[in-house]
């Protein structure tokens, strides 16, 4: 029979299945996910709590954080949409609540904040230096102050999140204005007194005790607390960290960026493994270069109009070109536009910092594989080195500011040039701005603007002699002076949008057609009592019903 | 010689084993099954000299034969064999020993009896010897007689077996048909019986040759369908089973990816094909309706291992058997509540081999069309309306429109009006062809198939080859052991350049020239043209982009009938794919004509390659242990299983740019900027399951399941579930009052209970994770890490109830059939995603345990098969199924939206939530009665041709508060029918298939919105939009970028319910007489169109694609199907 064959088999068919069972662990079930690092393995040693934070640091690149900052100007009278570029319809008056910008800037800037909380619940625990870890707290708080100043700008009161909450329980209603400053002003002081003043260059672009006392005074300045904000601004300017680099084009340029002017900026490279996303030279730059842009805004008339002439007087179109403004726009076109000298005489005599904010007409740009290209009028398609925009149609001045040159960035949507958040110009016409409301306009006003003019080459401005266009002679026209310098300054870095809000100044500026250079009417602007404030995402009140709207928004 | 005998007792034996089932449970209790196993085989061996050691006392009178087995059996570790016909044991006998060997009892119990007994180890054998003479030898005239025997298609049929009735004398087929007995009586009655057939009687008579033809067994109640790890006659499930008929008819269909073949086929199924991409056409199924907010598809279990559906060639299908209720899926526990779709594949048949080929050549065509508007001067001044009616400068120029209008007609070329959907969708041909080999040995069997397709897609870059094999080799080793492998792949090679849409189609404009003469393409061409639009012709030749994916897949495996009715099987699983990607950018240029000059170059600077490659593969093991006892009118039938999987999948990316040349497509060739990327994920899952089935007399049927699972998709605490299910069933038509209803063949009610569970979701969702986000500081790269994604540490299973009804019947000997279900389906711990504030940072939403989800429905399947006449049968086979479904508990008041949909406790799954159009406002005057009247719009106060919405809520305020719930977003209704006709060898078939109470939402911007864009299509639909001239319409005026007219609203939203021929085809097969000629088994040639017509409201694409898809396919074919 085969009865000792069959029990021999079963045996070793018994034995292996056994060895077949026993050889499975326990922990046959334990798979962990293979590119990252689970929560309670993190927060270990220095070098993951400078990660920690330096993920943070990310977190401000984010499109609608400051990734696409340069977008806040389409807002205002000095930048357009560029042949039907709407950004989100802000502008023209139809955004709605549920408009996905309103949305990607709440739930980017808490992103922030979320993961500051999460690194504060367990930075203070680590056994790491503990100067090391003083500074990343402060680090990490002027960075979570930082957002909120984002929020608070744009919303207006917001919920405080102030440690890690439940997904689920993250529906607070909405803190008062107030609550928000004094929030963001004890982040703040807590930075100020734990941040070193500067760092070596392997550290260079951290947060720095000048960068959170710029910030507190901007928050005091945009609450109209004079007083605190020029002081605050004294501070920083007493403390001689920072100078005005002496060549604003530099400013804007990969190799200069690093200066004394820096207070804050979001530091960019154009590297794959950089996730960040500085995408400036890819909207704001045109077809010539090295990625090929999209020119998706254009800075407007007023805006090029506002530069004043070399000797500070105000520019007029009909004193370079007589009978400009009664011109038809088929004799604009063929009698100016087309002739590059014609055009050429409305940029010659003018503010030097318009050279470097813009592309003007027949002005140069080295593009791509270094070719110079010349913005002709219209645009040849046929000429190699005329330089082309997306979309052509339009005539408009471009962007020259922040967009690279030649074979540079190496990635598209990947800009090596840092976004300024501060730097010292701002520091200098904020504290003007201040102390203006203040005192007046006594000797310290005068000297803080005049050194952001000078730099530029511009007259300076003086209360002595009221025969010159510089002459300046009361706390209301120095208010004016301040509101241009700083549109002129700051173009196309997207606080002027900021500033004209506080100044409640929108409705009157920001209601009008919008034409092109010969007067071709392109579309209108509109802003309405509502849009100071951006409305709260509807979508984020359908879930925390908590949340009030703000005023004049409806779903 | 054959002994039948053997074959039939198998079943009505039993065996007396008290103590070793005794052993066997006290073991389950302690220890895993696989020690369990180990000492029963122990067990085994050590035996050989107990019955001489053994010695036993028993005192008994006046007792039965059986109760002295028992006694034995209870004092010692013996247990007795026999057949219940052949020993007595009821006769009463008195046995009075002490200390006696078992031997010395057993020859006093059956002294002057003809039973005689063999001790093997601890069984003994009880023998009648004179049941072993088989046959009286009497005095009656012997005679011989031979024949053949065929199939209905006149195949000769091996493996029959021909018995002469009354006797065990029989015989089985040859390889050929032939069979020969002889010295058998004249009068005797030969049995002709084959499984699957019908068995036939022949009175030999004075014939010498008996040769027939055995026909197939009509809805047979003795039809066995496969069932979770086993199969079941059909009569005796208790559980809610589909088998879905998937035969030559199916073959002859173009069906190149399996899923999208089973719509129609089955009660209960929600087969969609949302693409008909060759290579990408597989549908998503549904097994009665959404029961989760979850990933809803369904289990699908291939030759018993968990697998892609669609990885299966359709010729291959044996059989596919759809688990539908709790009862029959719950052995697959923890993956199991979106039902269980089970394949079996074919395996090699005993006998001579048999080879077949099927093939096929057709031509696919577009099943739909988009319906943009080609004329370039209309699509202009559309443009420059939509511009100017929100205050934007039109784009074009009057006289640019002008001059195009008047230069197309003589210059097409540098004034193009291109049609982009006509000029890029062309009939395209397809082919497929499949080859089979299948034969054996009594004791080896080997199966295989090579196939071939082609799909060339209607669109260039869409082709799809594939080359398929299967190789399937059983061998029985001896009486106890048996063993089998298979091995399946294919290699595949598809382009992808086509993606998985057309949205290239909508993403462009008529005034483009596909392609000039010379060579070169064109771009936009009008002053005005964004010249961002593409031209898909160009997008398409400047690249390439190849998958090729190599699958092998195979399985290995050993059975033992470790003792009668205990059969012990493992096996082992493995799968593994690899798909390669090369994809290569080219630098290419778009040309204005008309000015002769480059409009735009490609985005890239410098060529690029990509190369990549994903790895999968998977190592499953299973275990099983059944039991089958039959005693009297009991029978019990059990298992106990061990199942363990694991599955990992790897990915390596890379690219490189500026090759030497643009011939070369290999990175070493390439010279700049290198990337490399690679990530990895795995799963694993264990599982420990058993079921159990008794039935009383075939009437009363029980059976209960219950599998133990723990995965890996959730943490230590929460990973393991226990998922059990009841179901029972009394065939009414069994009881003695139903006996004299003689119409009435089977009559089945059925209950069952269960829970099924689900983790369908990713790899690590409980694990919170810092992942890498890299800063700079001082220009130089620094690592960064940050939570991207929230995680929820207590997910745990889905939990689905499921309560089903169901009755089965046949009646009219079997021409009517079917079944009628009901069922309740109740889902608890619903894994979804929801939307979470986003002042968590807009990161993507964890996983929770959220909300309960409750379906409920009725399926009814019905089929009808009759003859006229001789010659001509038809069959009728439909299946209806309606499903409603509510969401029970989500988050009390609170809903969460999803695009157009809301999600909200006490309505159904995302029913579609809308703000209702009254009418298209004419003009400005019912505007300003509407504000004069108190009226207040959100986001805008209309204008003339915006839509008035309903002021649903009545508060004068039309806003989003005014929304309705509208439409649904699942079908609720499914059904199909199939018409089999058949006459002297034509076939005739047809399949209906569609959906009802469904509902899509028409969104894409260039397809079907008001709001259109510069450089995007319009639809033809716009033709007739509201203009100050076209006051009367629905249609509203065109605008870009502008909300008031896109806010969710019921004019996009179509009625998607449809009917569809899915196939239509007319066979032929050439008479036996003249095959046999040629010595051919069997010769069909057949022509099949597939998807040829729809009935639907719908005004998009397509009903089952309805967004701006690849639309699916409908194809004609010629075939042919030979067997030999």
């Amino acid at each position: 029979m085969a009865n000792n064959k069959l029990n021999l088999s079963n045996t070793i068919i018994g034995i292996l299945l056994v060895l077949i069972m026993t050889g499975c662990d326990d922990d046959f079930l334990d798979r962990y996910h293979k590119t990252s690092i689970a929560e309670e393995q993190f927060w270990q040693t220095t070098e993951q709590a400078k990660m920690g934070v330096n993920g943070i640091y990310r977190d401000l690149t984010r499109s609608n954080v400051y990734g696409q900052y340069f977008y806040n100007d389409l807002y205002t009278p000095f930048a357009i949409q560029h042949a039907g570029n709407k950004r989100n319809g802000l502008e023209m008056g139809f955004a709605t609540t549920r408009t996905g910008d309103f949305r990607g800037k709440w739930a980017e800037c808490y992103r922030g904040i979320q993961n500051s909380n999460r690194a504060l619940a367990r930075l203070p625990e680590m056994s790491i230096n503990d100067d090391l870890k003083k500074r990343l707290i402060g680090e990490i708080k002027f960075l979570r102050a930082l957002f909120y100043f984002n929020l608070w700008d744009f919303y207006g009161g917001v919920p405080i999140y102030d440690a890690p909450v439940n997904y689920n329980d993250a529906i607070f209603p909405r803190n008062t204005s107030d609550e928000v400053i004094a929030f963001m002003i004890k982040d703040l002081d807590n930075a100020i007194t734990s941040l070193p003043a500067s760092y070596t260059t392997s550290d260079r672009g951290r947060a720095t005790s000048g960068a959170a006392k710029a910030l507190k005074g901007k928050i005091y300045l945009y609450s109209k607390k004079w007083d605190l904000a020029a002081q605050t601004f004294k501070e920083i300017i007493d403390s001689k960290v920072y100078n005005l680099h002496p060549v604003y084009a530099e400013l804007f340029k990969y190799k200069t960026e690093q200066n004394s002017e820096v207070v804050f900026s979001i530091e960019a490279i154009s590297n794959a493994d950089y996730t960040g996303e500085i995408s400036a030279t890819e909207w704001m730059g045109n077809r010539s270069t090295y990625q090929s842009g999209f020119t998706w805004d254009d800075p407007s008339n007023i805006l090029c109009d506002l530069y004043e002439n070399k000797d500070g007087s105000n520019f007029n179109w009909d004193k370079v070109i007589p009978g400009f403004s009664s011109m038809t726009l088929a004799q604009k076109d063929a009698n100016v536009f087309k002739k590059e000298d014609e055009t050429r005489k409305a940029w010659n005599n003018r503010d030097s910092r318009m050279a470097v904010t813009f592309i003007l007409l027949w002005d140069k740009f080295v593009g791509k594989d270094n070719v110079n290209f010349t913005y002709k009028w219209p645009q040849s398609n046929s000429d190699a080195t005329c330089l082309k925009i997306n979309n052509p149609g339009p005539c408009v001045n471009v962007w020259r500011k922040f967009v690279q040159e030649g074979n540079d960035q190496a990635i598209r949507f990947k800009s090596e040039i840092n976004w300024p958040v501060i730097r010292y110009a701002d520091v200098l016409l904020m504290y003007a701005e201040a102390k203006n409301e203040v005192s007046g306009i006594d000797a310290t006003v005068f000297t803080a603007i005049n050194l952001v003019r000078a730099r530029a080459a511009q007259p300076l401005l003086q209360n002595s002699d009221a025969s010159l266009p510089t002459f300046v002679a009361s706390t209301d026209a120095m208010r004016q002076r301040i509101r241009r310098e700083r549109a002129i300054e700051f173009a196309g870095e997207g606080i002027i949008y900021s500033d004209y809000r506080r100044w409640k100044i929108m409705i009157e500026t920001c209601n009008h057609d919008v034409f092109d250079l010969r007067g071709s009417k392109l579309y209108t602007k509109i802003f309405e009592e509502k849009n100071y404030f951006w409305p709260i995402p509807q979508d984020e009140i359908e879930i925390n019903p908590s949340l009030t709207q703000n005023p004049g928004w409806t779903n | 010689m054959f002994n039948p005998n053997n074959y039939k007792s198998m079943q009505k034996k039993w065996f007396n084993d008290e103590g070793l089932y005794r052993a066997l449970f006290k073991c389950l209790r302690v220890m895993k099954l696989t020690v369990l196993i180990l000492l029963a085989t122990l067990m085994h061996l050590s035996a050989s000299v107990y019955a001489q050691q053994t010695k036993l006392s028993i005192s008994l009178k006046d007792a039965t034969v059986r109760d002295v087995l028992k006694t034995v059996e209870n004092q010692s570790e013996f247990f007795f064999l026999y057949k219940n016909e052949n020993i007595d044991v009821n006769r009463t006998v008195n046995v009075d020993v002490k200390e006696k060997s078992v031997e010395y009892i057993l020859d006093q119990i059956f002294k002057g009896t003809s039973i005689s007994y063999e001790v093997v180890n601890r069984q003994i054998v009880l023998i009648d010897k004179e049941h072993e003479i088989s046959l009286p030898q009497g005095p009656q005239q012997q005679k011989s007689v031979k024949g053949n025997v065929t199939d209905s298609s006149g195949g000769s049929l091996p493996g029959v077996s021909i018995v002469v009735k009354g006797t065990t004398t029989g015989v089985i087929t040859d390889n050929d048909g032939n069979y020969s007995l002889s010295n058998i009586p004249e009068n005797a009655i030969l049995q002709f019986s084959f499984v699957g057939m019908k068995t036939q009687e022949i009175v030999i008579g004075n014939k010498a040759t008996i040769s027939i033809t055995l026909e197939d067994e009509a809805i047979g109640l003795d039809e066995v369908i496969a069932v979770g790890y086993g199969t079941q006659k059909k009569v005796n499930l208790t559980g809610a089973v589909t088998a879905v008929k998937f035969d030559e008819i199916s073959n002859s269909r173009p069906i190149t990816s399996l899923s999208s073949g089973l719509a129609g086929l089955g009660s209960g199924l929600n087969v969609k094909q949302s693409s008909g991409i060759p290579g990408g056409d597989n549908a998503s199924i549904l097994i009665r309706g959404q029961g989760t907010l979850n990933n809803s598809s369904p289990l699908v279990i291939v030759d018993g291992v968990s697998g892609n559906m669609n990885d299966v060639n359709p010729n291959d299908v044996e059989s596919i058997s759809v688990l539908k209720d709790a009862a029959s899926a719950a052995i697959y526990g923890s993956r199991a509540a979106n039902g269980v779709i089970l394949i079996t594949t074919k395996r090699g048949n005993k006998g001579k081999v048999k080879v077949s080929y099927n093939g096929y050549y057709g031509v696919s065509q577009a099943a739909g069309d988009f319906s943009l508007i080609s004329d370039y001067p209309t699509h202009m001044e559309l443009m420059n309306e939509a511009y100017k009616n929100v205050g934007q400068a039109s784009p074009f120029a009057q006289p640019t429109i002008d001059e195009w209008r008047e230069k197309s007609k003589t210059d097409p070329i540098l004034y193009p009006n291109t049609d982009w959907f006509n000029y890029m969708i062309n009939p395209a041909p397809i082919q497929e062809h499949n080859i089979n080999f299948n034969g054996g040995s009594e004791n080896s069997q080997l199966y295989f198939t090579l196939g071939y397709l082609s799909n060339k897609g209607i669109v260039e870059g869409s082709d799809y080859e594939r080359y398929s094999y299967r190789i399937v080799a059983d061998t029985k080793v001896n009486n106890w052991m048996s063993a089998g492998a298979s091995m399946f792949g294919y290699w595949s090679i598809r382009d992808m350049r086509q993606g998985s849409g057309l949205t290239s189609l909508g993403n462009t404009v008529p005034g483009i020239l596909p392609i000039h003469p010379d060579g070169r393409f064109g771009g936009a061409t009008a002053l005005g043209e964004t010249t961002a639009t593409n031209n898909m012709l160009s997008s398409i030749r400047y690249r390439t982009n190849d998958q090729e994916k190599q699958k092998f897949a195979g399985t290995a495996f050993v059975k033992f009938n470790i003792i009668k009715g205990l059969i012990f099987e493992s096996k082992i699983s493995l799968d593994h794919t690899n798909t390669l990607t090369d994809n290569f950018e080219g630098i290419g240029a778009v040309w204005n004509f008309q000015t002769n000059s480059i409009v735009r170059e490609h985005w890239n600077k410098l060529n690029t390659l990509g190369n990549n490659h994903n790895r999968y593969y998977s190592i499953v093991y299973d275990e099983l242990l059944t039991y089958n006892r039959v005693w009297g009118n009991h029978e019990i039938t059990a298992l106990v299983g061990f199942n363990q999987e694991y599955s990992r999948t790897d990915l390596f990316s890379s690219s490189k740019k500026n090759p030497l040349d643009v011939v070369i497509k290999e990175l070493d060739g390439y010279t700049y900027d290198p990337l490399v990327g690679g990530s990895a994920n795995d799963r694993a899952i264990r599982s420990y399951f058993s079921r159990i089935n008794y039935n009383y007399k075939n009437k009363y049927l029980f059976e209960a399941n219950v599998r133990y699972d723990g995965s890996s998709r959730f943490s230590e605490e929460e990973r393991w579930g226990v998922f059990p299910s009841f179901s029972t069933g009394w065939r009414l038509s069994e009881e003695d009052f139903m006996k004299n209803i003689g119409a009435v063949e089977n009559l089945k009610l059925r209950a069952s209970w269960g829970q099924l569970g689900n983790n369908s979701i990713g790899d690590y969702e409980y694990q919170s994770l810092y992942a890498a986000n890299n800063y700079s500081f001082g220009n130089a790269l620094v690592l960064g890490a940050s939570i991207n994604s929230i995680s929820n540490p207590i997910i745990t299973w889905e939990k689905t109830n499921i309560t089903d009804i169901g009755l089965d019947f046949s009646l009219l000997n079997g021409k009517l059939s079917g079944s009628i279900d009901w069922f309740h389906k109740l889902t608890e711990d619903i894994l979804i995603a929801l939307p979470i504030p986003y002042a968590n940072g807009g990161v993507t939403a964890p996983m929770q345990n959220a909300g309960v989800v409750k379906n409920v429905g009725g399926e009814i399947t019905l089929n009808y098969s009759d003859k006229i006449g001789p010659d001509f049968k038809y069959g009728l086979s439909g299946n209806f199924s309606y499903t409603e479904n509510e969401v029970v508990k989500y988050k009390g008041d609170v809903a969460s939206y999803m695009d157009q949909r809301i999600l909200k406790e006490g309505l159904s799954i995302l029913p579609y939530y809308v703000r209702e159009v009254d009418h298209v406002a004419k003009d400005q005057a019912e505007i300003d009665a509407l504000i004069a009247d108190g009226y207040t719009f959100s986001p805008s106060v209309p204008k003339p041709g915006d839509f008035i919405y309903k002021d649903a809520n009545g508060d004068k305020k039309i806003n989003d508060d005014d929304r309705v719930y509208k439409g649904n977003s699942i079908p609720k209704i499914n059904f199909g029918l199939g018409i089999t006709m058949e006459y002297k060898g034509f076939d005739f078939y047809t399949l209906l298939q569609g959906v009802g109470a469904y509902n899509y939402y028409m969104n894409d911007e260039y397809y079907w919105s008001s709001n259109i864009r510069n450089g995007l299509s319009v639809s033809k639909k716009f033709l007739n939009r509201w203009t100050p001239q076209n006051t009367v319409t629905n249609v509203p005026r065109l605008t870009t970028g502008y909300a008031a007219n896109t806010v969710a609203n019921d004019f996009y939203l179509q009625d998607a319910s449809y009917m569809r021929i899915k196939n239509i085809q007319i066979g032929y097969s050439f008479p036996k007489s003249i095959m046999d000629r040629f010595k051919m088994g069997k010769v069909r040639i057949y022509a099949s169109a597939e998807n040829y017509f729809t009935f639907t409201k719908f005004e998009g694409i397509d009903p089952e694609a309805p967004g701006v898809a690849y639309p699916p396919l409908k194809q004609l074919i010629f075939g042919l199907n030979v067997t030999f």
